[in-house]
């Protein structure tokens, strides 16, 4: 059993990705990053079991209440508790984020490969929606594509994931051109391996680094995508939390000079997590990197 | 001798910028069963891009324009099959060694799960059984199980595992056919003779049929049977291995075997100052064939025919043929 556990720990020590995660943990700013990152998401997962406050419940005695110790982060306009919205706001943005860089991840690296492995008919063809995609600007794509979709989670996951798969799918067909010519490769299809075969066994791995990096840097841009919508009133509708929609709520000059607790509160978590989330990009890109300074 | 593998007329084209080239021109050869057939000739003579024709795995800018080549086992011509059952042949019935064993193994995954690969594939094996049968065909060409090899990644091996993990792979599935495209060069003399003992070992033992590319003549005659070499896409001599070398017939062939340094020549060599004799010239690019003879600008023998048009092939014994009308002044 030891030595089987041994085994298994030598195997990720030799394997790239291991020695990977040594170099990570030798980045200051990056593991930082990953604790804030870290704290953020057990916050927000678990309040409830901590708060015991309904982030929806009216408290009409605290309208536009500051800072006290009942309400810890102050109350907004009709009295609800602006620590439980931050952190369902935070929950339901960060739920958002993974599904919608999750959609964008699977489609990009499916069109990429599809681009690369496929015949040169399926390389023009997927090229060229992404070149399509790419030319439409995507500020007012996402305001059509949201009008369209409607509000809610799901449209709003849908929405950002539409919009930022393209540069991903390039990503990873300029990789795998390169690595479709390499001996390995040619080697695995000379023992009977197919397409989808080279896709899983080969692709997946040799991509796994422009995919973390690109799922942190995405999951950043995701929830300042989320913010913004929601901020215009095209994402997560009221009553329903959102880091977005909290800030559009306190947008008013009375509520942005008097009541500085309500738009102070979602502006500083997000600002958190979005630089942590960039430092652990960072970190992850230079770790990943063989060729960086950094190794 | 019943013929494992036989290719007749194969031709295959380039499509480059500059037009298209020919790099296998009508080149014809058959292997028995259980027998070894050396292929050789200076680099670029399409001996590769033949290896990889029967296995249909030219790059994108290549493909096969002629000729047919048959499979013992297999209905139908290889060159036409279609691609789902292409694939049941490559790894299944054939298997192919490649030259830069540094290079021929994803990075990422460890050796077993690459052996493991091809009997996932053709014996439908699960992950656990392949994983298992893997370590012990790593065994067998002499990585064993018990040091961990199979969960070491190719930076953690040397050269020669490198190229047994290589061999593993192909013979994971007991291929009828092995083409090894000049498997030894990137290693060193005293691993070369432990891989090819292993080669010869499995053949024994397998029963298969070999394709050896390669351009060193001293591992022709210790493994082939018969040999066949190209140059400039072209078969220019074909028979047996013990006939060509005591009598080669192409001035090519003989121009190659004369290269090859020998020990008792060494010292009578080095007592007259002698160097080395070498072909002049270089090997004709592919996209500025001369008409006629590929080899007749670097030819002591050629005649004003041989510029003009290309000779045939000469059948001068049983199984002996050479591409040369003046065959014997040569």
């Amino acid at each position: 059993m030891t030595g089987q556990v041994v085994s298994v720990l030598a195997t990720w020590r030799a394997h790239p990705l291991g020695q990977a995660a040594g170099r990570f943990a030798g980045m200051p700013l990056a593991m930082a990053g990953l604790f804030v990152l870290l704290a953020v998401v057990l916050m927000v997962v678990f309040y409830r079991l901590v708060l015991g406050v309904d982030p929806n419940a009216i408290d009409l005695t605290s309208l536009n209440a500051p800072p006290d110790a009942v309400h810890w982060l102050g109350t907004d306009g009709v009295g609800r508790d602006v620590l439980a919205r931050v952190l369902e706001g935070g929950r339901i943005s960060l739920t958002v984020a993974c599904s919608a860089v999750g959609v964008s991840m699977l489609i990009g690296f499916l069109i990429g490969a599809v681009a690369a492995l496929g015949g040169a008919l399926a390389n023009v063809a997927a090229m060229r929606v992404v070149d399509l995609a790419m030319t439409l600007p995507p500020v007012v794509l996402l305001l059509v594509l949201a009008s369209v979709a409607g509000q809610g989670i799901a449209p709003t996951i849908l929405v950002i994931s539409l919009l930022s798969w393209p540069v991903l799918a390039r990503m990873v067909r300029a990789r795998l051109l390169e690595l479709r010519e390499r001996e390995f490769v040619i080697a695995s299809r000379g023992m009977g391996g197919g397409v989808w075969h080279l896709m899983i066994r080969h692709a997946l791995p040799n991509c796994v680094d422009i995919l973390i990096v690109y799922a942190t840097l995405q999951f950043a841009q995701a929830i300042l995508a989320e913010a913004g919508l929601s901020f215009l009133g095209m994402g997560i509708p009221p009553p329903a939390a959102s880091w977005g929609n909290m800030l559009n709520g306190a947008r008013s000059s009375v509520v942005l000079e008097h009541y500085p607790w309500q738009w102070l509160s979602p502006g500083i978590a997000l600002l958190l997590t979005e630089l942590a989330i960039n430092f652990v990009g960072d970190g992850l890109s230079t770790a990943l990197n063989p060729r960086s300074e950094a190794g | 001798m019943e013929a494992l593998l036989e290719i007749s007329d194969l031709r295959a084209e380039f499509t480059t910028r500059g037009g298209t080239i020919v790099p296998v021109d009508n080149v014809s050869l058959a292997i028995g069963v259980g027998e070894t057939l050396a292929l050789v000739g200076e680099s670029g003579c399409g001996k590769s891009v033949t290896a990889l024709s029967i296995l249909r795995l030219l790059p994108r800018i290549g493909r096969i324009t002629g000729g047919g080549i048959r499979l013992l086992g297999v209905d139908g011509d290889l060159t036409t099959l279609p691609e789902q059952q292409m694939r049941h042949v490559r790894g299944g019935a054939i298997g192919m060694i490649f030259q830069e064993p540094a290079t021929c193994l994803n990075p990422l995954l460890t050796v077993g799960e690459q052996v493991a690969e091809p009997l996932r594939i053709h014996r439908g094996l699960g992950h656990r059984a392949a994983l298992h049968e893997a370590i012990a065909t790593l065994a067998s060409v002499g990585l064993p199980g018990e040091d961990h090899q199979a969960s070491r990644y190719p930076h953690e091996l040397s050269g020669g595992m490198r190229q047994r993990a290589m061999i593993a792979v192909a013979l994971a599935c007991h291929p009828r056919l092995l083409i090894a495209d000049e498997p030894t060069t990137a290693l060193d003399v005293t691993i070369q003779a432990q891989i090819l003992e292993l080669l010869r070992e499995r053949r024994r033992d397998l029963g298969m049929g070999m394709l050896f590319i390669t351009h060193n003549f001293a591992l022709v005659a210790d493994l082939a049977q018969r040999m066949a070499v190209m140059y400039a896409g072209r078969i220019v001599e074909h028979g047996p291995v013990a006939e060509m070398f005591a009598r080669p017939r192409h001035p090519y062939t003989s121009g190659l075997l004369a290269c090859m340094p020998r020990l008792g020549r060494a010292h009578r060599m080095r007592e007259n100052n002698e160097m080395l004799p070498t072909i002049a010239g270089t090997v004709p690019r592919l996209d500025a064939l001369p008409a006629g003879c590929g080899f007749a600008p670097r030819c002591a023998l050629a005649t004003a025919a041989c510029r003009s048009e290309t000779p045939p092939l000469v059948q001068i014994s049983a199984d002996h043929v050479v591409r040369c009308p003046r065959w014997d002044t040569a």
